[in-house]
């Protein structure tokens, strides 16, 4: 989704911590469940109880840069099979 | 609290002219790397309790710099995986009223809305929409323990 507005055909921001996060995610202890995870690049940041906290804690350490922040699905449980995909959302 | 009486209700919908800027974490971060803190800018939303998110026109949050926190992947009839950035953004009622939520930036349907405010949202207060008397208003009374919303 987004906008013919300007932006050309640049890769849309956040590409590698989707990539991390999608990768990361059927390693991550189970735990985690329902945490908020902080990535940016190639690393995970933090991990934090809410999102407002993963949110402030993005720009308190990174500054006014994109940062991902997402939920660890509740219910994660280990597994050695691949996510089916990323993290989704129904249309708004 | 928002309240709005327009008598063309009916035909335009519960539509109320708020400023959206960035939040105050994002201030805070432009302010400590001597970035410019861009001025909330006027914009009119559209209150719409058929909409789970709260959206953002993706124009608006270029404008303001925003900065992404977030992107999700959906599905729609002609497409797959069409990536839409989250933003966290600060919404002012008034002049001394404020609230701050993660929203996602899309296109909208109607060129002069910039946001539209959903049930994310509306989970803040109580929403009263009275029809013959072509008005409605929205109190966000008292907030209690949302993590990613927070009255101001």
């Amino acid at each position: 989704m987004g906008e013919q507005d300007g932006s050309g055909d640049a890769e849309p921001p956040l590409n590698e911590e989707c990539a991390l996060f999608r990768r990361l995610l059927p390693t991550l202890d189970p735990t985690m469940s329902g945490q908020f995870v902080l990535v940016k690049g190639e690393g995970i940041v933090g991990v934090f109880a809410t999102e407002e906290e993963a949110i402030r804690q993005g720009f308190d350490r990174l500054g006014a840069v994109p940062f991902l922040v997402r939920q660890v699905p509740p219910g994660l449980r280990r597994s050695n099979s691949p996510p089916a995909s990323d993290a989704r959302s129904g249309p708004p | 609290m928002i309240s709005v009486e327009n008598p063309e209700l009916l035909e335009t919908g519960p539509i109320v002219t708020i400023r959206v800027g960035v939040s105050e974490y994002a201030e805070s971060a432009l302010r400590r790397g001597n970035r410019a803190v861009p001025e909330a800018v006027p914009a009119r939303a559209l209150i719409d309790t058929g909409s789970g998110r709260s959206l953002l026109r993706e124009r608006l949050a270029r404008t303001l710099a925003l900065t992404p926190v977030g992107r999700v992947e959906f599905d729609t009839p002609g497409s797959t995986d069409v990536p839409a950035l989250e933003y966290y953004a600060r919404f002012w009622v008034d002049r001394s009223t404020s609230f701050e939520s993660k929203v996602l930036a899309a296109p909208l349907p109607s060129g002069n809305l910039e946001a539209v405010i959903g049930r994310d949202i509306l989970a803040l207060g109580v929403l009263r929409y009275d029809g013959p008397g072509r008005k409605f208003s929205f109190d966000f009374g008292p907030v209690a323990g949302r993590p990613d919303s927070d009255l101001r």
